[in-house]
């Protein structure tokens, strides 16, 4: 399967959007009410300009439709997307098979900050995600400033040593603050472990610019990382000023990363999994990763939502345990099998 | 086209690293320096490159390095680094061009010109038969063509190799040699590389430089440079120098007396 993929682009092309087109037919058209796929599509095809068609659907089918299935699955189209390609980019800038969006500090931040907006009741359900978001870049912020305070020269190592630290660090915290105040427990809890929960598109919309500045952004530079991949020394004297794209792909991958956590709580695994399960499958080009983890990603989350959801229904469970709990044994199937294939 | 060194030094940390260097390469001459393990070699090859901060004159072509944008800089000045990171899974096709990066606006996409400069080189350098391979499959010498190849993509008109066959057999060396004194015949691209192997380098340089404790000692072309008085003074090396019937240079150790049995 690998070496095909390898040499023929389209493969790949066609395989992420079948993916993608998968999960949002099943994403859609699966749940407690069941909304058939040919009148969903007819139904989104309806909400075109210029185009009339009858779905056949009821009005309590298209609200299910439009309020809650669609915006739900785009959500998370979009956070696993972000959550992947971050995680390939973190993977690249550090030459770190084991880099991921969390690495940095980004998640511990968005934890501390909303677990203070909630426990001090000043955030509400509106407000929490922009605390998570500034928690995000500010645990960043944070990993950076003492990255930098260490020493130039040594600056992956010493990134990622930090990021250890300060995430350490703010976890602790969280998790003081969160026992002070036991009343709240349930709220924080069911934030950290990862939701998709929305009614309506106002997630999807302020989650939009930013999925759309930090993935835009990652994929314009994907070939840059492939010159990071021969090292600093090399990449310089192949005329690219390291320093600089490697700041640049960490400020726009941590946007997309405090961006995702913000809209969804911490779902942990996607952005470390989905790069390496393409990596396997589409070889190590970050032309090729980086677009590829974006669709593969999205699709992925969409699938572990609809287990979240369908699995234990009428109730649902927490998707971030939903991605470890599938995602480790597939991914655990992947390693095998592509190592099956080389020897 | 020349690169010319005057005075130039590399302190770090307070350390003198060198010091005084002075050394020029014109186009087609071939430069090597020699000397002991760290007097220096590699720090005068990396500050030609903008990969330590240097003081003093660095001019190529009569303008500072310092003033030559890292990209303008890698259009000119190529690297075959003396350990290459190959990384895995990538083709030797995708790493020969990555040598293309200079020419590329930072957002570009290579175009069919950038691929067949690339398909130039990996025929010049007879590299075809493993161009599809992954880089970290390559053998010790067919790596070392693959760095090369991905150096002459640059489309450079210098150089820049540390110690190029230290880690080849010696057929590889040979070849590896031969290929880059082609390139620099062929092409008027000029070689600055630092060596260990004082007679292979005596059979294909025009000009030595024996660095010793930061500072270029002694200069010149290899028969001049290269007698067992100066590697005695400057290695603390017993050797004989032997002249081949070819005349070429051999640089043979002997053993000294008090430690044979």
């Amino acid at each position: 399967m690998s070496p095909s993929l390898r040499t023929r682009p389209l493969t790949g092309v066609l395989l992420a959007g079948a993916a993608v087109a998968l999960a949002l037919g099943l994403g859609v058209g699966l749940g407690p009410t069941t909304v058939p796929l040919w009148s969903a599509t007819t139904s989104m095809l309806d909400r075109l300009p210029f185009v009339a068609m009858e779905s056949g659907l009821t009005e309590a089918q298209e609200a299910i439709l439009w309020e809650l299935r669609l915006p739900r699955t785009v959500l998370g189209m979009l956070v696993g997307g972000l959550l992947a390609i971050a995680g390939g980019a973190y993977q690249g800038v550090f030459r770190n098979p084991l880099a991921d969006p969390y690495l940095l500090g980004v998640a511990a931040g968005a934890g501390l900050a909303a677990t203070l907006g909630i426990t001090t009741g000043l955030a509400t359900t509106n407000t929490l995600p922009l605390w998570a978001f500034l928690g995000a870049l500010g645990g960043v912020a944070l990993t950076y400033a003492l990255g930098a305070s260490v020493g130039r020269g040594h600056s992956t190592t010493v990134l990622i040593l930090a990021g250890v630290a300060v995430a350490s660090f703010l976890t602790a915290a969280q998790t003081f603050v969160q026992q002070r105040n036991a009343e709240t427990l349930r709220e924080v809890y069911s934030w950290i472990l990862g939701r998709l929960t929305t009614v309506g598109w106002d997630e999807v919309l302020t989650l939009l610019p930013y999925a759309a500045v930090s993935s835009v952004g990652l994929l314009v530079m994907r070939r840059l990382l492939d010159v990071l991949g021969v090292g600093d020394d090399e990449a310089v004297a192949l005329g690219v000023p390291v320093t600089r794209v490697r700041v640049a792909i960490l400020v726009l991958a941590s946007l997309g990363t405090a961006a995702a956590v913000a809209a969804s709580g911490l779902i942990a695994f996607v952005g470390l999994v989905v790069p390496h399960a393409v990596r396997m499958l589409a070889g190590s080009s970050y032309r090729v990763i980086l677009p590829m983890s974006l669709a593969f990603g999205g699709a992925f989350l969409v699938f572990a939502d609809l287990l979240a959801r369908t699995l234990v229904a009428p109730s649902e469970l927490p998707i971030g345990v939903v991605t470890a709990f599938f995602g480790a044994p597939f991914f655990a199937l992947i390693l095998r099998s592509a190592g099956t294939a080389r020897a | 086209m020349s690169l010319s060194l005057r005075d130039v030094g590399v302190t770090i940390d307070d350390h003198e690293i060198i010091s005084g260097i002075a050394l020029a390469v014109a186009a087609g001459e071939w430069t090597t320096v020699i000397g002991p393990n760290g007097a220096g070699k590699t720090t005068i090859l990396r500050s030609v490159l903008g990969l330590v901060a240097a003081e003093g004159s660095l001019e190529w072509d009569g303008t500072s390095l310092a003033n030559l944008p890292a990209r303008a800089r890698a259009r000119h000045i190529a690297y075959v680094p003396q350990d290459p990171t190959r990384p895995p899974g990538m083709s030797v096709r995708a790493y020969v061009l990555l040598g293309r990066t200079p020419h590329l606006g930072p957002l570009a996409r290579e175009s069919s010109a950038d691929l067949a400069i690339v398909d130039e080189v990996i025929s010049a350098l007879a590299i075809e038969e493993f161009a599809d391979r992954d880089i970290a499959t390559l053998s010790g010498g067919e790596a070392q063509r693959a760095v090369i190849a991905r150096a002459l993509a640059q489309q450079p008109r210098l150089l820049v190799m540390d110690e190029p066959t230290s880690a080849l057999d010696l057929a590889a060396q040979l070849d590896v040699m031969e290929t880059i004194d082609q390139v620099r015949k062929d092409h008027g691209i000029g070689v600055l590389s630092s060596t260990h192997d004082l007679t292979l380098a005596a059979r294909f340089v025009d000009v030595v430089h024996l660095v010793a404790r930061g500072r270029i000692v002694e200069a010149g072309p290899p028969s001049e440079v290269l007698t067992a008085e100066i590697i005695a003074t400057h290695y603390g090396a017993d050797v004989q120098v032997l002249t081949d019937p070819t005349g070429g240079i051999i640089v043979a150790p002997r053993r000294s007396p008090r430690r044979s049995p």
